[in-house]
């Protein structure tokens, strides 16, 4: 009965080992994710580049008003100039609201999104990053650690228009600054905003 | 033999009325009850609607206030993360001061309180955008239906 007892202790140890999400100032999990379409795409292989996770669904209307009417637009073009990868990532189960490929294509198209979007529908990568909301976004720097995790922004409506103490900030914007300048990132952390992430399980 | 059919028609009209009562629970979008009985609502889809409570006598030229009650319907409530605001318009014949102050009394409903100043006597027109969000397990509405109020002041 004790033997039990320990072994069951010892998996829950280890299964919650397993599911901590990634901590701001460690390594950021790698992952591999396959994107529309169907390449491979491995965190660690962009090792020495700065790169932004952004979790997505297009049919979530924060992430429609965040890259139609907010800090979303055009922004991974406007780092992408300076080297900077940007990673659109679904963790939407199978079935779910934006789940399907097409409906990410589409968003791809309209919005005109030069950044690849991967599909993560186990949910395995979302859960490991702690992603809670899309859009949640996610920071890494070239030495492969998380510096920023959070919302886009301090406008929790998606559009830009109520940024808490009235001056927008963009946090990933801000960030990025902070890299670029060799500083630690000031502001670390934020709490998400916008929809659930729509895992399947 | 009569009786135990009396028990039965009993048993079955208290589920009947179980049934009802659970239905209506769900889906009805219930006013408060300090909103006028018939009266239509400002704005409405099929997950919340927005009521106006009566607008107490006001005078030209003072600060009046305007209640406006959001409803939640279905299994949506209202989503409290969101910064709803009444955003004034310029079609608006009298003085909208800020944006409102929004507070959430129950899951379901939240209350906004505009605040405006009407520049002379009788009738005129409160026009704004009322920014809301609600949401349920599964998804956020993001709505910003126009509401006009119709105000008189004395």
């Amino acid at each position: 009965m004790r033997i039990a007892a320990l072994v069951l202790l010892a998996l829950g140890l280890v299964t919650s080992a397993v599911a901590a999400p990634a901590t701001v100032g460690k390594k950021a999990p790698d992952f591999t994710l396959k994107s529309l379409d169907g390449k491979d795409v491995k965190l660690s292989s962009f090792k020495g580049k700065v790169v932004v996770l952004e979790w997505f669904n297009p049919g979530c209307p924060y992430v429609k008003k965040s890259h139609t009417v907010g800090s979303l637009i055009d922004t991974a073009k406007k780092h992408a100039k300076t080297g900077v990868v940007w990673l659109a990532i679904n963790s939407g189960g199978a079935g779910k609201q934006g789940a399907e490929p097409k409906d990410n294509e589409a968003a791809v198209k309209t919005w005109s999104l030069e950044h690849p979007v991967l599909l993560d529908p186990s949910g395995a990568t979302g859960k490991a990053y702690g992603a809670t909301n899309t859009p949640h976004m996610f920071v890494i720097d070239a030495k492969g650690t998380l510096v920023y995790a959070g919302a886009i922004d301090n406008s929790r409506d998606g559009e830009r228009k109520s940024p808490e103490g009235g001056t927008l900030i963009n946090y990933v914007d801000t960030a990025l600054e902070d890299i670029a300048a060799k500083r630690a990132v000031k502001t670390s952390t934020t709490k998400a905003y916008g929809c659930s992430v729509k895992y399947g399980s | 033999m009569a009786a135990a059919s009396n028990t039965v028609r009993s048993l079955a009209l208290v589920a009947f009325g179980a049934l009802v009562a659970a239905c209506d629970r769900g889906a009805t979008p219930t006013p408060p009850e300090t909103i006028a009985k018939g009266a239509p609502p400002l704005a409405e889809k099929a997950f919340y609607r927005v009521d106006a409570k009566p607008i107490t006598p006001c005078k030209a030229g003072a600060t009046c206030e305007a209640e406006l009650v959001l409803t939640a319907l279905g299994d949506y409530h209202v989503n409290d993360d969101y910064p709803t605001k009444f955003v004034a318009d310029a079609a608006s014949e009298v003085a909208i001061q800020g944006e409102g102050t929004f507070k959430i009394p129950a899951a379901k409903q939240g209350t906004m309180t505009v605040r405006f100043t009407p520049a002379k006597v009788g009738p005129a027109k409160l026009v704004g955008t009322f920014r809301l969000s609600v949401c349920n397990e599964e998804d956020c509405q993001i709505e910003s239906p126009k509401i006009t109020l119709d105000v008189t002041s004395s």
